[in-house]
């Protein structure tokens, strides 16, 4: 028994990774089409989306042939009338009769088949591959290779206003799950030749297509290695979602702070190109992945550059204001109120003591009560249905206040605190920050409770410092604070007039430094 | 952590050799120049600050003679393995002990300001905790955050000039003539001491990235360092006036309490949100300048050993910081401190010139050891 057990201890070897789809040995297909479909079979019977149809080309019995593919995955109108019908119908018989079988194929690929994309296969595992990524196949009798047609489009939806990144006067394109659309939208706003899309694909079993885009003469060559590279390195059995590749090629996955900015705006993603960046696009995410970013791209938003100047930047430095309160005010009120009473002009305090003179619990326990109800209100509102999210968030919010507020468990002025923090909060437009500063708040709640403004300004330091830390791919992620960059100044706090950016960013790195010539 | 994390630019080293200098040692200086040279308290500032320049000359003039001017390279090389190993030891050790006395320094202040209940050690202990979190992550960083830091003094000036403004009486700076020479330079003194900090550059010249503008960034950072120092010293002493600052122990704080505002109503508010940032700040040069100098010592792997040899300073930085009784003790020492950065800052450079000059010639140009 004993021995048994630690033989089975012991003989535990560190498992590896499945590698999925175990073929068969021979890769090689059969020239005979039964023999064909024998050996694709054990795949087939167990997919009831893939359909087999068989049929004669031009209605003659010595050439057989039959498509694959996967139903839902293919636009069938393109399958019957550009596919089934011409092999049918309108190929042409001396050309299908003469000849050897061996160029069959090609004359079938020349003449009756008026599909774009077709490439050629004699492989096995390519074919069964192709089939499950929803291409089309063409199986020949007689022949040894198929063709395999690209006619994916099904259900996917058609762009709409992107949901989060919203703006009053930026187009109201967003992109949508379906990488070939996505990459479209982009294409439709930068005509440039040198806009390079490299695809590939991510996941042994999912096989998610990937795209990586960059322009050509502007993206430095190096970054781009560096990219690609870690995109290579990862070997996982499949993505969801393009968060899962965010998390594998940033540099620092364990910092609070979100490395890697992404868009669902066509139009922002076009901008961050022509900066030198770098985007990576996943089938069935509808946000773009930009790399590098730093940490100014997440309080930028595309209505600070095509609003004019000074309302631009007006409301680009309320969001900064806001970033510092969302982190700031709780830990301040506690400061405030518990430790340097002092400090707060007298009637002020008067009024907020006399408020709270019935509340039973120290202000910093009152913050975090509060703090918790608030954050459990926002993550519920996530995960409702809109409509009942915004019922239960009024009940939660408005009338579990003000109850708070009668029964004396709360005072009115950290709900104002904490309703001006939570505000704050959503003004960020990046949603990965707003998580960020979430839990910044937080720690800052407890290490003011603690050591009051010098925790806070302890706080604001370590945050400060970890900040300084950061790199993405290379590029300070603090810059151009720290490492301080006065060039880029013009487009960090505030933004200098379009007209005196003649060139790109000097953080990110990039080939061809002039954006535009000196205008007068 | 990687060898190449340490480089810095030359811009960087002007705010490190700015950071390292003002402190704590600012808040009190006003009081201990007006003390020896009255309203002459200014040419004192100007005055002790011609041991730093001095200081900064020696050194890059030092390692200008060599091809690889590291601290470690080059105090083996002129002192051979035993001897050399040493002196840098020496100079771990008053680096450490000093910035140990600076964050206990920094606490009395935090503790009598803001936190009269909270026990010294959790103060302390804090401190040191962010402190040992940044030099952790390695030079570029304590460069990059020294950078940012910088503009926070510049906040602190402008705040520093609102009680100018308001009360200041440009009649408690005159006579202008009838100078007391003995006494500017019994104040000079003391101010000589405030500018310790400019000895960390034995260290962080090997790191700057340009050496051709280590000089030039220096001679920047210690003059911006003079000007600080000038402006405060005159601001409180405009406000105050050469009687009653001798009774205030940290005339730049009592300084922000003297304006009567509307809304704001206590100017130091916007000063102690600002004063942690201001008080790690000499820990965390003085500190990486240790722990990279130790690495190098003993030639440990930087990847290996610098965040536990980090960690492990914390600790020592944390006993040593606890050893005075209290703020008196905790002064006296800094003021040992002062006599310390002297024999650093002047007799390093001195000695090691001394040492090469004796081993004439055969020194420069030579292939480095380690490089």
């Amino acid at each position: 028994m004993l021995p048994s057990f630690i033989k089975r201890i012991l003989g535990r070897k560190k498992q590896t990774a499945a590698k999925p789809g175990s073929f068969p040995d021979d890769d090689k297909l059969s020239p005979h089409l039964n023999e064909k479909m024998i050996k694709l079979q054990p795949y087939v019977d167990r997919n009831r989306d893939i359909k087999a149809r068989p049929f004669f080309a031009k209605g003659d019995p010595r050439r057989k042939l039959t498509l694959l593919y996967m139903e839902g995955r293919v636009n069938q109108d393109i399958l019957y009338e550009q596919l089934l019908k011409s092999l049918m119908l309108y190929s042409d018989e001396d050309l299908i009769q003469g000849g050897s079988a061996e160029h069959l194929i090609d004359r079938l690929y020349q003449t009756s088949i008026s599909i774009g994309q077709v490439r050629k296969s004699d492989s096995f595992s390519d074919t069964l591959q192709s089939l499950f990524e929803g291409y089309v196949i063409l199986l020949i009798d007689r022949v040894k290779d198929v063709l395999i047609f690209d006619i994916r489009g099904g259900e996917h939806r058609s762009p709409e206003e992107p949901p989060i990144e919203r703006t009053l006067r930026g187009s109201r394109e967003g992109f949508v799950e379906d990488i070939i659309v996505n990459i479209a939208l982009i294409r439709k706003r930068l005509s440039d030749p040198n806009l390079v899309i490299e695809k590939s694909t991510i996941g042994r079993r999912t096989k998610t297509d990937i795209a990586i885009l960059y322009i050509d003469d502007i993206a430095d060559p190096e970054l781009l290695a560096n990219i690609k590279d870690k995109i290579e390195q990862i070997d996982v059995d499949g993505i969801a979602a393009i968060g899962y590749i965010e998390q594998f090629i940033e540099d620092n996955p364990r910092s609070i702070f979100p490395q890697l900015r992404s868009t669902e705006r066509p139009d922002k993603l076009v901008t961050e190109l022509l900066e030198g960046k770098v985007a990576i696009v996943a089938n069935g995410t509808p946000w773009v992945l930009i790399a590098p970013s730093q940490f100014i791209n997440f309080m930028q938003a595309s209505e600070d550059y095509y609003e004019r100047i000074i309302v631009a930047n007006f409301s680009r430095l309320f969001r900064f204001f806001a970033f510092f309160l969302a982190i700031s005010l709780p830990g301040l009120y506690i400061s405030l109120l518990s430790f340097h009473q002092e400090l707060v002009p007298f009637q002020l305090f008067i009024t907020l003591a006399q408020a709270r003179q019935n509340v039973p619990f120290p202000v910093a326990l009152e913050v975090i009560i509060q703090e918790v109800i608030i954050q459990l209100v926002v993550e519920m509102g996530l995960r409702l249905p809109t409509t009942i999210g915004q019922t239960v968030g009024v009940v939660a919010g408005i009338v579990l206040g003000q109850a708070a507020i009668s029964a004396n468990l709360a005072s009115p002025g950290i709900i104002i605190v904490i309703v001006i923090t939570t505000i704050c909060t959503f003004s960020m437009p990046n949603y990965s920050m707003v998580l960020a500063v979430r839990v910044l708040r937080l720690f800052m709640i407890l290490l003011t409770s603690a050591f009051g403004l010098f925790g806070f300004s302890i706080g604001w330091f370590l945050i400060l410092v970890h900040l300084a830390s950061l790199d993405s791919f290379g590029v300070p992620y603090f810059a151009p604070f720290a490492p301080t960059r006065y060039a880029e100044i013009k487009d960090s706090l505030i933004r200098a007039p379009l007209k005196t950016m003649n060139k790109r960013p000097a953080s990110i790195p990039h080939q061809d430094n002039i954006r535009q010539e000196r205008i007068k | 952590m990687d060898h190449s994390r340490f480089h810095i630019t030359s811009k960087q080293l002007i705010f490190i050799i700015i950071g390292t200098q003002i402190s704590a040692g600012v808040l009190s200086l006003p009081r201990l120049v007006a003390g020896e040279a009255a309203q002459h308290a200014w040419i004192s500032v100007l005055v002790g600050a011609v041991p730093s320049f001095l200081a900064i000359a020696l050194i890059c003039y030092l390692y200008s003679r060599f091809n690889d001017p590291d601290f470690v390279n080059v105090s083996k090389r002129l002192f051979g393995r035993y001897l050399g190993s040493t002196l840098m030891l020496v100079f771990i050790t008053y680096a450490v002990y000093f910035e140990s006395i600076a964050v206990r320094v920094f606490a009395e202040i935090t503790s009598v300001y803001m936190l009269p209940t909270t026990p010294k050690w959790a103060i302390v202990l804090i401190l040191i905790i962010a402190a040992v979190y940044a030099i952790s992550l390695g030079g570029q960083v304590i460069g990059r955050i020294n950078e940012i830091l910088f503009y926070l003094i510049l906040f602190d000036l402008v705040i520093i000039s609102i009680p100018v403004l308001t009360d200041g009486e440009i009649l408690n700076l005159y006579p202008l003539t009838e100078i007391d020479y003995l006494g500017v330079l019994k104040g000079a003194i003391p101010t000589s001491f405030a500018y310790s900090g400019v000895e960390v550059l034995i260290v962080f010249y090997a790191l700057t990235g340009r050496r051709d503008e280590v000089f030039k960034a220096a001679i920047i950072g210690q003059t911006i360092v003079v000007v600080v120092y000038l402006l405060a010293v005159l601001a409180a002493l405009s406000v105050f006036g050469i009687d009653s600052i001798a009774t205030i122990f940290w005339p730049i704080l009592t300084l922000l309490k003297v304006p009567d505002l509307t809304v704001i109503e206590r100017l130091e508010f916007f000063f102690l949100v600002l004063l942690g940032g201001l008080g790690v700040r000499p820990t965390l040069n003085l500190g990486l300048a240790a722990s990279y100098s130790f690495l190098r010592v003993f030639d440990l792997d930087f990847k290996k050993y610098y965040v536990p040899v980090v960690i492990i300073l914390g600790v020592i930085m944390f006993i040593i910081a606890m050893q005075p009784e209290n703020i008196l003790e905790a002064y006296s020492r800094a003021y040992y401190g002062g006599y310390a950065f002297w024999a650093i800052a002047l007799g390093y450079p001195l000695l090691y010139h001394l040492a090469s000059l004796i081993r004439e010639g055969g020194i420069k140009n030579e292939p480095s050891e380690s490089a």
